[in-house]
């Protein structure tokens, strides 16, 4: 991924990136001086060169979006099209910033600039979610992905009711509390947290109620269970405990795994929640500008 | 009432597990306060008996599917089969005691209670919705808004009296501060008089009036300037925000090659490149010339480039700075002190001139016309000859005449004045000969010997009437010698030096010159050596000594809206 990405064909677009970051200074520094009519800005001739390459690199930035949903397009590779939506996304940071020449202020132009920037800032993270996020996916997606896990972790549920059946009332509804308030996911900030909410209703003396107790990690079942077994009266009682124990000890990797997971697609998908919508802000903000520019010229 | 529910494991062919409820109504699903938990069937699944076996079923959602149909309600007789998400059920015989039954089987795959929570789809905004509606906020916010002031100047008022969004919105930069003004400062219509219709002159015109056209529109086309907004030069909104453009290309861009400028029978203009010793021609400076005998017809500027003989004063005066400036020979009439440039030189306000030199103020103290030593407190008029000789005539024939006058002066002895001709003390012959005579005399001293002659170039007629017998050559000093730059002596008396006057010495070698018609203006190397192009910080540009607007040029209100301008050619 990251060789296709960045290195694309021996770092084409990185070397386009750094030409016209060189294009770029090379414009800003010959604005200004006791010898220009006016100060750096996006409204000498360099600026409106400037402003123009940063206008045209923004629509052909947005156009990624198109291009990769055009399975049918011949321009190019959508994997060229992401390497150079990488460089001169980058490279346009540095267009924006000598055509505005740092001159910022409460008004539409410094709108599409901050816009701009928090796209670029989304931008940078979706690239390191895409470079190192899946290696981490890969490593712990070793099985059947998360349906494959979610149908596993189905059947295992459905066994430990099953089993749990044969459980006297006390140990019953333990086991089905633990399954019923296992949580992995939830709410988008949930899943990113990825922190383990399950909790379990464990029995209390015969005076006091069930007592809802966090259950992280499955332990307190899984410990439960293992302090039952010495106790156990009879061999059937035993068994099915140890089948219990197995079936939890299964649920807690199954557990990890898919919350780990759900955190990390979420952590690669993010972004784009991001991205996305400030792209679009970004365009029509940069309409307003153009457009304010000329209204009051 | 009791429900049984039957759930087939799918283990072994049969094998079931028997559960039962009690309650008014039995409830099933993925909310975990069911009573059957079915895990992913959302929707509170309830079913009812109504006797006989028979139940009735509802749900909040669709999720209840009779025969591949979906619904959220249902009637069940015993042998029904329906469906839930995941689940295929079946209304069977409820056994003695039961009200009803279900038998259940989980079909295909087993659906996990948190399917649906790990996903970010249901749990985030939509990516189509927020674009959509960021999009809009910007265009609304930024554009719609506060274009709504552009055509209705009510509207434009509440906006900017509002939170709400206004054109201040679009400003790319600060004003000038003389600029931030109430009318110009939130109010863009005050320039920006047309949507998408660059400044045009009229609204600067609108409050500067008094500007002037840089060409004389007598000698040049007015059309020749018309192109050039006020705003080619005066930019607006820059930061660091300036009243006009500074650099060389202002005046350079024509001043370059400024043949095409050229008129017929006026000099022409030489090309300016930079401010260097080969890019700026040396500067001419304002000689005035006496026009007729006697500057009989005034005085006319002439600008004069130097050349390699000195250039020459014609003012009439007689002076010389080395005398008044050498302690043993001139000292300060009161104190005794040396006289310095201040004695004789104020700066006016502007800090380029100086106030005018005049008798009274700055020579009689010195050089008194006193014209009898037996009254040496009285003295002649000056600057105008008649009145001089009136005077003179009058006093002495009074003198004369009055006979208690005329003994009174024949008997005092007054001190002899040197430099004062020694006057009649006694007479013979009547009061009006006398007086004449004696009036006459000192006339021939005051103009012929010392007196007038001091300072004055004193023409001889050889006319025999008092009157007609002397002219006094009228002294006209230039005051601005070079006329079409502006300096600021304040900031240049900074310069480090012993005394202020040795400041004036480094430009004005005046205690060196023994001649009125010395020209003390220093020349343009004497600027170069500091303010050069290649000087850094010290360099001047043109418009730190020329002005582009021309004090008394055609007024650019008149130029700017005449016909001419308005589009059609001459």
């Amino acid at each position: 991924m990251r060789e296709s990405l960045l290195g694309w064909q021996q770092y084409r677009y990185l070397k386009w990136g750094l030409a016209l970051l060189l294009l770029s200074i090379a414009l800003y520094v010959t604005q200004g001086g006791s010898n220009a009519a006016q100060p750096p800005n996006g409204g000498t001739w360099q600026g409106y060169v400037l402003g123009t390459l940063g206008a045209l690199l923004i629509v052909w930035l947005s156009l990624l979006g198109v291009r990769k949903r055009s399975y049918k397009s011949t321009a190019g590779t959508v994997q060229g099209w992401a390497s150079a939506h990488v460089y001169l996304g980058t490279a346009l940071l540095v267009v924006a910033t000598l055509h505005c020449a740092l001159q910022f202020g409460f008004n539409v132009h410094t709108l599409a600039y901050v816009l701009m920037c928090l796209v670029i800032l989304s931008g940078f993270y979706g690239l390191y979610a895409y470079l190192h996020l899946p290696g981490h996916l890969a490593s712990i997606q070793s099985g059947g992905g998360q349906d494959g896990r979610l149908d596993e972790l189905a059947r295992i549920d459905a066994r430990i009711r099953d089993a749990s059946e044969r459980c006297d009332a006390n140990l019953q509804s333990l086991m089905i509390s633990a399954l019923e308030l296992t949580r992995v996911g939830g709410s988008a900030w949930q899943q990113l947290l990825a922190r383990d909410r399950s909790r379990v209703m464990v029995p209390g003396d015969t005076s006091q109620k069930a007592q809802a107790m966090p259950n992280v990690e499955q332990g307190v079942v899984i410990g439960h269970l293992a302090g039952r077994i010495p106790d156990a009266r009879k061999q059937s009682e035993a068994e099915v405990l140890n089948e219990l124990l197995g079936l939890f000890g299964r649920r807690q990797v199954l557990l990890h795994q898919l919350r780990r997971e759900v955190q990390l697609r979420g952590l690669m998908k993010i972004w784009l929640y991001f991205h996305i919508p400030l792209t679009v802000g970004l365009l029509v903000a940069l309409v307003v500008h153009i457009v304010s520019v000329f209204i009051y010229w | 009432m009791y429900f049984l529910v039957r759930k087939l494991t799918g283990r072994a062919s049969g094998e079931a597990l028997e559960t039962e409820y009690q309650g008014d109504r039995l409830t099933l699903g993925g909310e975990p306060g069911a009573m059957v938990p079915l895990p992913g069937v959302g929707g509170d699944v309830t079913i009812q008996a109504t006797g006989g076996g028979a139940g009735r079923i509802t749900a909040r959602r669709p999720v209840i599917a009779v025969a591949g149909v979906a619904s959220n309600k249902a009637t069940l007789a015993v042998g029904d089969t329906f469906e839930l998400p995941g689940y295929a059920l079946e209304v069977i015989a409820p056994p003695q005691g039961f009200d009803f039954a279900l038998q259940l089987q989980a079909r295909g795959k087993p659906a996990s209670t948190f399917a649906g929570d790990v996903s970010l789809e249901r749990h985030t905004w939509s990516v189509r919705k927020t674009s959509w509606l960021l999009g809009l906020a910007v265009l609304v916010l930024g554009l719609v808004v506060p274009a709504a002031g552009l055509w209705r100047s009510d509207v434009a008022d509440t906006l900017r009296s509002t939170p709400l969004p206004d054109d201040g919105l679009w400003s790319s930069g600060p004003l000038v501060s003389a600029h931030q003004a109430s009318g110009i400062a939130q109010e863009c219509e005050a320039c920006h008089q047309k949507p998408f219709v660059m400044v045009q002159d009229g609204a600067c015109l609108d409050c500067h009036s008094g500007m002037t056209e840089h060409v004389d529109v007598a000698i040049h086309d007015a059309h020749a300037f018309a192109d050039v907004r006020c705003a080619s030069c005066h930019r607006e909104h820059n930061e660091p925000a300036m009243v006009s453009r500074r650099d060389k290309g202002l005046c350079v861009d024509c001043h370059a090659g400024p043949g095409a400028w050229e008129v017929p029978g006026k000099m022409p203009m030489e090309a300016v490149t930079a401010f260097t010793a080969a890019g700026h021609p040396t500067f001419r400076l304002g000689l005035l010339e006496p026009q007729g005998i006697g500057a009989a017809h005034g005085w006319e500027l002439r600008r004069v480039r130097p050349g390699p003989e000195p250039l020459r004063e014609s003012s009439n005066l007689k002076f010389t700075h080395e005398v008044h400036l050498d302690p043993d020979k001139v000292q300060h009439e009161g104190t005794g002190a040396a006289l310095e440039c201040a004695s004789c030189h104020t700066l006016k306000d502007d800090g380029e001139h100086f106030e005018p030199i005049s008798m009274d103020a700055h020579c009689r103290s010195c050089h008194g016309l006193s014209f009898d030593i037996f009254e040496p407190e009285l003295e002649l008029p000056h600057g105008d000859l008649r009145a001089a000789i009136v005077a003179m005539e009058a006093h002495f024939i009074r003198e004369f005449t009055d006979p208690e006058l005329r003994r009174q002066r024949a008997a005092e002895k007054p001190r002899r004045v040197p430099g004062k001709r020694e006057s009649a003390a006694s007479c013979e012959g009547s009061g009006l000969d006398c007086g004449r005579a004696e009036a006459l005399r000192e006339a021939e001293y005051q103009f012929a010997n010392t007196g007038c002659i001091t300072c004055h170039e004193v023409l001889e007629t050889g006319l025999a009437d008092i009157n007609d017998r002397w002219f006094v050559q009228p002294i006209r000093l230039t005051d601005d010698w070079y006329p079409q730059a502006r300096f600021d002596h304040h900031s240049h008396q900074s310069q480090a030096a012993g005394n202020p006057d040795q400041v004036c010495e480094t430009c004005h070698e005046a205690s060196a010159s023994n001649a009125a018609e010395d020209i003390l203006m220093p020349n343009q190397d004497n600027c170069l050596a500091c303010h050069a192009e290649s000087k850094g910080a010290a360099t001047l540009d043109c418009v730190s000594c020329h002005a582009f607007h021309p004090d008394g040029g055609t007024l650019s209100r008149l130029a700017r809206d005449s016909a001419l301008l308005q589009g059609r050619a001459p």
